[in-house]
């Protein structure tokens, strides 16, 4: 379980972040909604501390994977990033094959010790996102040439291949055409029952169908949060009822 | 109204027309520029090559007009350009890697790094020969080969830095984000920005082969000129650049003509190498993504 405390994030003189306090249910789908500059994104890269590559970033507060710390500058932050995958906004494939392309974290976490147990993951990783057949005999040639859907896919078998417990996608489908868009919406909807998920959506609509929480933020600030029922038929907070109405977006 | 409207048409052919032509002459310039170039090398060195010319070290009146070839100016160039740029490499490769992965955008280091590599780009070749050439005085080097190679990998390390750097610039942010999400170290990413950066290696390789292999000013003090191939990295060593310079300046015309034959070889080994290059360059770019 992801719990988040107190959590202020600072980037230069911008307060970005501004006393967020969340816990992200295991084995679910939690969106996080709100207007373009909310914050949304930040929050997602605290949770993996790909913040730390930001400069002049200053994070208080705590953010508790599992009861351990990770904003604790003690915490082994490669093996919590190997923990919590990340699927980004566009699709970003290694410059390397397919195959390579999900064997790369395997083999920087040296998961494998035979190469033929490498492959038969990389295999089941490749099926368990569909592409296993769509690419038959193509396994490995440059991961550039697939289409923009499955690179996505292959992003996210890329991320499953090092057994995350933990799932953060960063508006994982607004690059992506309708078709493609449905697709990855319904793998999230297919794995939620072993990993838990933290999605960022820029769009009411894809929360609505398959979240099962959601988190409302607003310049920085935890508006409203709860379950998706709950927050879509019934909002307590104005502003969440402001934004749900299509008043701002 | 109508009228009107036809006269500005008319007046943006005119400037299309015009910017096309002075496109086309600039384009005509360079054509000329390089096809006069390798006709005068061609045609005066045609005339000296022959298979002795590069498969025979000098004779003893070589230098008069007599027996022998220009083998050991080859091989010394080779040499020297080989072992520099396996060395350039070696060391440039890290230093574009801690710029572009480990240092953050606004970074001063990078930016007073930068500033002095362009700095190190422009100084003139004589400069690093005349370096190189204290520093032997004070390590008491001779002209010796190893003189020639590090010279020569002091002049093309800016050259590898800042192309591959400029090649690094356009590096897709997510796929650093990708790697490191998946558990990886900064180091462990250097695989991967290897491979995306590759097309912007050979360039830059290209381009320090090309800038080593025809300098004469560097190698002149460092690795000195020999008639013989030499067996160690503290025997001096023979280059084609120098080949050209010796002969040219001779009164014979044989000789002379030997300097264009040098310069031919010259010119060959680098368009060899710029073609393989070139298709090295399109089988690292299979991978890339853009």
């Amino acid at each position: 379980m992801i719990e988040v405390k107190k959590l202020n994030v600072h980037i230069g003189d911008n307060h970005i972040l501004k006393d967020v306090d969340l816990l992200f249910p295991e084995r679910s789908i939690t969106c996080i909604v709100g207007p373009s500059g909310c914050g949304k994104s930040t929050l997602l890269r605290t949770l993996n501390r790909l913040i730390d590559s930001t400069e002049g970033v200053r994070i208080d507060g705590q953010v508790l994977v599992d009861g351990e710390d990770i904003i604790d500058s003690q915490s082994d932050i490669t093996e919590l990033r190997r923990r919590i995958g990340l699927v980004s906004q566009r699709p970003c494939p290694l410059p390397m094959s397919i195959y390579d392309n999900v064997a790369y974290g395997c083999r920087i976490n040296r998961m494998f010790k035979k190469r033929r147990e490498l492959v038969v993951h990389v295999r089941q990783c490749l099926r368990a996102v569909g592409l296993l057949d769509e690419i038959k005999g193509r396994m490995h040639t440059p991961a550039s040439r697939l289409s923009i859907g499955q690179q996505q896919r292959l992003c996210l078998a890329r991320s499953l291949a090092v057994h995350p417990d933990y799932i953060l996608a960063d508006e994982a489908t607004s690059a992506l055409d309708p078709i493609s868009s449905k697709t990855v919406e319904d793998l999230f909807v297919s794995l939620k029952d072993r990993y838990s998920i933290i999605m960022v959506t820029h769009t009411l609509r894809q929360a609505l169908r398959i979240a099962d929480n959601v988190v409302f933020m607003y310049l920085g600030e935890i508006i409203e949060t709860g379950p998706a029922s709950q927050v879509f038929n019934n909002p307590q907070k104005e502003l969440t009822q402001k934004y749900l109405s299509g008043a701002f977006s | 109204m109508n009228n009107k409207k036809n006269k500005v048409s008319v007046g943006k052919r005119v400037k299309e027309f015009i910017a096309k032509l002075l496109m086309w002459v600039s384009m005509a310039v360079v054509f000329v520029f390089v096809v006069s170039v390798l006709w005068t090398i061609f045609s005066k060195g045609i005339k000296a090559m022959s298979w002795d010319m590069v498969s025979k070290l000098p004779g003893g009146g070589f230098y008069i007009g007599k027996e022998g070839g220009f083998l050991n100016a080859i091989v010394g160039s080779l040499m020297i350009v080989g072992a520099s740029t396996l060395l350039g490499l070696i060391v440039s490769v890290p230093v574009v890697f801690f710029l572009n992965v480990y240092l953050t955008k606004g970074s001063r280091l990078a930016y007073v790094a930068r500033l002095a590599f362009d700095v190190l780009f422009g100084v003139p070749s004589i400069v690093y020969g005349a370096f190189g050439f204290t520093l032997m005085i004070w390590f008491g080097l001779r002209t010796s080969l190893l003189g020639g190679i590090i010279v020569i990998t002091l002049l093309i390390i800016p050259i590898f830095i800042r192309t591959m750097d400029e090649a690094s610039r356009n590096f897709p942010k997510g796929i650093l984000d990708a790697c490191l999400s998946l558990g990886a170290t900064r180091w462990e990413t250097l695989k991967v920005v290897v491979r995306q950066i590759a097309p912007g290696i050979a360039t830059a390789t290209l381009l320090s082969v090309g800038r080593a292999i025809g300098d004469a000013a560097s190698v002149m003090f460092t690795a000195g000129y020999t008639d013989s191939i030499p067996t160690s990295l503290s025997q001096p060593a023979a280059t084609l650049p120098l080949a050209v310079f010796f002969q040219l300046s001779s009164p014979i015309p044989e000789v002379v003509d030997r300097a264009y034959a040098a310069a031919l070889v010259l010119t060959a080994i680098v368009l060899v190498l710029s073609i393989a290059g070139r298709f090295i360059t399109a089988r690292f770019s299979r991978n890339k993504v853009s």
